[in-house]
């Protein structure tokens, strides 16, 4: 009677067995968590902080920081797998196969400690072996003690071997430990497993391999690429090294997911050549097989009938590697690791029981194949966030930016590798943050065609950071870019939607167009510069995605009148480009003897993509014609000034020659008041033309771009000057003469306005006597026709009514005299004669008023110069009477408007006083008035008087005003003899305004 | 060895989350100014330090050199050198590759975090995730997610400085401190 038994020993192996899978699915499950890997050993952790702000000239800015780096040392640990269990008959060799993987952070070698043996047996010869194709089985008969290096990541496989002693009995169970110690320090880890062997007389051992070729042929594939090649061939070898036969042989080997089974490919050596069917049943006689029906995952199932002892065979079929598969790492070797299980039972004679016994020997795993997926780099860089065509989303594109301007890319890095992979980056022949584009070569090889002076930096996502270095190569690049986790890649990397799923990297590129780029295409070309991508597992690798600038648009500037641009200015404001119109025209109506302002309020609009200072200037484009004014005008002034506050120039600030320090920002503007000084009507010199003749004064204003200066806008405004009418008659005079006795009153007619003017005289009113009829006082008014400056009766032509006219240009002028004869009697009052000419074609008069005082024969005559011919207020002007006229340069004349009557300089009064009777004059009193807005001056004179009287009155210090006086001394006895003079002379100067 | 690098670790975030906290733990001699022209008005210094245990109080150390499982201490000062001040300034601090954020650590607290240098949230972080049977529901995003930390203080006044910092631990495949542990 056949009983079917599991050994106990065999059971607890079982359970084993069951918390390894239950705590490696606890591991699967906690390995499921997003977490990073280890940092490696030895790579560097960088860090760069930035910051975006708006800056005083509301720009927004960008500043990074400098890096800071830590470099990662090395964690040791690893991990020995795996226990095993198999059956063995006396005296024979058992191997057991293991594996170390390196799961620290760095390269380690492990020391293989001296196996030892227990249980119920010892097994001897106990050594270890090479098993780098991991059959199971010895690679070569030399025992090993160590694994050598092994890089972070990677397995080191081998077997340790021993032999059941000669004594063993069935159901026997001996045990291997096998350990193993890395290097670390100061305590180094070691960790062990052990194996079990239970005796049996009927022994089957079933070892797996992968090969290239089938059997009897043998060629090892321990790693290729994903997919492979070519088929690779299963090969489930099997013996039974017992002396009883071998039941109902079961293999089973589940596929793991990267191996896809290839249907009609199984094959048995109990059956040669022919084809094992991959449905139920149709299979040679012996063996039952079972497989996928097409290529995919999936379990093959086999069972042999029966295996005699002391005989072998084996089971093969063909597998291909699965596509896209990541590169085997630790964490995912379960992807391309395969291990079959096998039962069997077998019969045999109980000498103890007398009675024949089948035992069910339970399943046990072959040893471990695996395939590791090696590393094939690739890479795509594009402009699509979503998708790894090496084309797509390209070029990337700006489709216009102006000079000085900074535009950005923002590039996709893919990794379409099967692995971990850092991919550099770098501009194409292109030097980073320098001298831009290396023009050389650059337009054979398209690279580069930015223009010269292109200055580029490469970034991190979003465009704030430095893309850093983290593999210490000099060279910017992603950091490891991950194979993907189903369809999610941990941050900062995301996932392709395009199949296969790919992790990828959103980097920033930026050029800085440099200001003085000149405007265009590149010949309908664009602006382009290549940034490309190279592997780090395979430098040959490499990608690259064009970053274009579609064109350089050209910096713009727009001066506007009134009103900014973004307030709505409009072509009559002087929006656009200047077209010669005048946009704003100011009337002005000068002044006289002081000069006029106007202004016009500019906005300088910066319609440029590029904050900007600009440059301010101003220029006469015409002048009225003919009026012998050069263009620009003298003393006419343009300044540009701050406004004052008010945002319409009503009031102004500094004068300015740009826009300021702060550039304009772009869409911005500034208010700028243009101010133009308009000169007086009189300003120049007598006898020459006005600075300020009416007409149209048309002013080209402009604003430059202060940092290339091909960038500006003008605009044109005018300035109206309105016709004055002015004409003067000057001075008024005052003289004293005797009865019957005349006096003559020299005037200036002068035209102080900016239009020449016809002088008439209309009427008979243009000369008049205040005490006629009363008093017969007679008076005549001359032309100094001979232009001398004296009355020459006879030569000099009498002024008649209605007949007599002369023209005056602008700063003309026309001496005449008016001859005024007393009565012959005395008792007249003084009497006031009045000249009054006519211009402005009738519409406007001037007059001069003379007042002549009878005496009783002293004569009073008042000079006026200017000390040293200037105004100096430190000349004292010196005095010599020649019958009772002093030296020039004093003057009874009017003194011409000039620089040297302005205020602040100084004007000296004579006042002669003679004897003209012929008896002694006694008891003068002499007195004259500081004139309006003057005041004494003793620095070009104190009052000082010669003859027989004296300074009464006063004291006249510096800046008295009011009368000064003087009386004969005594002033009863003391006489001015027949022609005989006296003087007062002082002097006074003309106040600030 | 690694239960008592996370017992550290959650040591700190309980000192940062409930005490003073200290932003000054940068190490002079490796902090280097940034580079920027001397039209840039802002200026950034960033320092690093490493934290340990050590008699039961925490130290800073050079960081130089660090292994997976240790705290490093990320501190970046901006400092206005302008006369004005700078609006809508917005300070950024990279969590690092190979490192996690450990989120009691952040200073100043309100600080918004990404994993993706565009959108920024307050954190935690959540996200949806949608279910194989369709449903969508919120899920905590991992620390080792987070990749970017920013602050809103508004300006930076004139001749002013602000200190931003935040601690990370080199990645040790170890999932982080769990993040509703940080509520």
């Amino acid at each position: 009677m056949k009983t079917l038994s599991t050994p106990q020993p065999m059971r607890n192996r079982a359970i084993q067995v069951l918390l390894l899978v239950l705590l490696s699915l606890g591991l699967l499950i906690l390995g499921s968590q997003a977490f990073a890997a280890m940092a490696p050993a030895n790579s560097v952790i960088g860090n760069q902080a930035s910051a975006t702000y708006v800056d005083s000239t509301a720009t927004t800015r960008t500043s990074t920081s400098n890096t800071v780096q830590t470099t990662v040392a090395q964690v040791k640990s690893f991990l020995l797998t795996q226990s095993g269990m198999k059956s063995a008959s006396p005296n024979q060799q058992v191997c057991y196969p293991h594996t170390v993987t390196n799961t620290g952070n760095g390269s380690d070698t492990y020391a293989l400690n001296a196996p030892t043996t227990g249980g119920m047996f010892a097994h001897t010869s106990l050594a270890y072996y090479l098993d780098a194709d991991q059959n199971g089985a010895p690679d070569n008969g030399s025992a090993i003690t160590a694994s050598g290096p092994l890089a972070a990541g990677a397995a080191f496989n081998f077997v340790v071997c021993g032999t059941t002693p000669v004594g063993a009995t069935v159901g026997q169970q001996g045990t291997i430990i096998v350990s193993a110690t890395d290097t670390n320090a100061p305590t180094a880890n070691t960790q062990s497993q052990t194996d079990t062997t239970t005796i049996a007389v009927a022994s089957i051992t079933v070892a797996k391999r992968l090969s290239s070729v089938p059997p009897p042929g043998y060629t090892p594939v321990p790693s290729g690429p994903s997919p492979n090649a070519g088929p690779l061939y299963v090969i489930l070898d099997y013996v039974n090294s017992g002396t009883v036969q071998g039941d109902n042989v079961q293999i089973t080997d589940v596929l793991p997911s990267g191996w896809l089974y290839v249907p009609g490919s199984g094959r048995w050596s109990g059956s040669g050549m022919s084809v094992l069917t991959d449905a139920a049943g149709g299979d040679p006689v012996g063996i039952t097989y079972s497989a996928p029906a097409m290529a995919v995952s999936g379990t093959i199932a086999a069972t042999v009938t029966a295996v005699s002892g002391s005989t072998s065979g084996n089971l093969y079929f063909q597998i291909t590697i699965a596509p896209n598969l990541a590169v085997t790492v630790p964490g995912n070797q379960a992807v391309t690791t395969n291990t079959a299980s096998y039962q069997y039972s077998y019969t045999y004679f109980n000498a103890v029981t007398m009675m024949n016994q089948t035992v069910m020997v339970p399943s046990t795993n072959t040893n471990s194949v695996l395939y590791s997926v090696l590393p094939v780099a690739g890479v795509v860089a594009n402009g699509s966030s979503s998708t790894t065509g090496a084309t797509d989303a390209e070029p990337v594109t700006v489709a216009g930016a102006g000079a000085g301007q900074t535009i950005s890319w923002t590039d996709y890095i893919w990794n379409t590798g099967n692995g971990v992979d850092t991919f550099d980056i770098a501009l194409l022949n292109t030097p980073l943050n320098g001298s831009g584009c290396a023009v050389t070569n650059n337009a054979m090889l398209g690279q580069c065609t930015f223009p010269v002076g292109t200055t580029f930096q490469i970034l991190a996502a979003g465009g704030m950071t430095t893309l850093l270095d983290s593999n210490m190569n000099s060279t910017p690049d992603t950091g490891p870019i991950p194979m993907p986790s189903g369809m999610t890649c941990p941050a900062p990397y995301i996932a392709s939607t395009s199949m296969p799923a790919r992790c990828g990297l959103p980097i920033v590129i930026t050029a800085t167009i440099p200001a003085g780029a000149p405007a265009g295409n590149n010949g309908g070309n664009g602006f382009q510069v290549l940034v490309g991508a190279t592997s780090s597992v395979n430098p040959t690798v490499t990608e690259s995605v064009p970053n274009r600038l579609n064109a350089i648009a050209a910096a713009t500037v727009d001066l506007t009148n009134n009103v900014s641009v973004v307030g709505g200015a409009v072509v009559a404001d002087g929006l656009g480009p200047d077209n010669l119109s005048v946009i704003t025209s100011n009337s002005v109506t000068p002044a006289v003897a002081a000069s006029t302002t106007t202004r016009f309020r500019l906005h300088v609009n910066n319609t440029s993509t590029v904050a900007q200072i600009y440059n301010l200037s101003g220029t006469f484009v015409s002048v009225p014609v003919g009026v012998g004014l050069s263009t620009p005008p003298a003393g006419w002034t343009i300044a540009f000034r701050d406004d004052g506050g008010l945002g319409n120039c009503t009031t102004v600030g500094g004068t300015v020659t740009s826009t300021g320090a702060v550039p304009i920002a772009p869409a911005g503007n500034r208010l700028i008041c243009a101010e133009v000084v308009v000169p007086s009507t009189n300003s120049s010199a007598m006898g020459t033309p006005t600075l300020a003749p009416p007409g149209n004064y048309v002013l080209q204003f402009r604003a430059e771009q202060q940092s290339d200066n091909t960038v500006f806008d003008t605009k044109r405004d005018q300035i109206t000057v309105q016709p004055v009418h002015s004409v003067t008659i000057t001075p008024n005079g005052a003289q004293s003469t005797v009865p019957g006795g005349a006096v003559t009153y020299t005037h200036a007619v002068t035209n102080s306005g900016n239009v020449s003017e016809s002088i008439t005289f209309p009427t008979a009113g243009f000369l008049t006597n205040s005490q006629v009829p009363t008093y017969a006082w007679s008076t005549t008014a001359y032309v100094d026709t001979n232009m001398n400056g004296m009355l020459d009766i006879g030569t000099d032509t009498p002024i008649a009514v209605g007949m007599t006219t002369f023209m005056l240009p602008p700063n003309g002028s026309q001496t005449v005299f008016v001859r005024v004869n007393a009565p012959a009697m005395a008792g007249s009052p003084p009497n006031v004669t009045t000249l009054t000419a006519t211009y402005n074609a009738g519409g406007s008069t001037a007059s001069a008023n003379d007042t002549t005082t009878l005496t009783d024969g002293l004569k009073l005559d008042k000079y006026q110069q200017l000390p040293a011919g200037t105004g100096s207020c430190t000349t004292t002007p010196a005095v010599t009477l020649t019958m009772g006229v002093p030296n020039a340069p004093w003057s009874n004349m009017a003194i011409a408007a000039s620089a040297n009557t302005v205020p602040g300089r100084c004007i000296s009064y004579l006042i002669v006083g003679t004897n003209t009777t012929a008896a002694n004059i006694t008891n003068i009193n002499v007195s004259d008035l500081v004139p309006a807005h003057t005041a004494l001056d003793t620095g070009c004179g104190a009052p000082a008087v010669t003859g027989p009287i004296a300074l009464t009155g006063g004291p006249y210090a510096t800046g008295y005003t009011g009368m000064v006086t003087a009386a004969s001394s005594p002033l009863t006895t003391t006489p001015l003899p027949p022609a005989t003079s006296f003087t007062l002379q002082f002097c006074v100067k003309i106040n600030d305004i | 060895m690694r239960d008592e690098t996370l017992k550290r670790i959650h040591t700190v975030g309980r000192l940062l989350r409930y005490g003073p906290v200290l932003i000054t733990l940068g190490m002079p001699g490796f902090a280097q100014k940034s580079q920027a022209g001397s039209s840039n008005p802002l200026e950034i210094t960033l320092s690093r330090s490493k934290v340990v245990i050590e008699n039961g109080k925490e130290v800073s150390k050079k960081a130089d050199v660090a292994k997976p499982g240790d705290v490093i201490e990320d501190l970046a000062t901006y400092r206005n050198t302008s006369g004005s001040a700078l609006k809508d300034f917005v300070p950024m601090l990279p969590v690092p590759p190979n490192t996690e954020l450990i989120l009691g650590s952040v200073n100043p607290g309100n600080a918004k975090a990404s994993t993706d240098g565009r959108t920024f949230s307050d954190m935690p972080l959540r996200r949806k995730v949608r279910q194989a049977n369709g449903v969508e529901l919120e899920q905590l995003v991992p620390l080792s997610e987070y990749r970017y930390l920013r602050w809103y203080p508004g300006e930076i006044g004139a001749g002013k400085s602000q200190g931003y910092s935040a601690r990370f631990k080199l990645s040790d495949g170890v999932p982080g401190s769990p993040v509703t542990a940080q509520k």
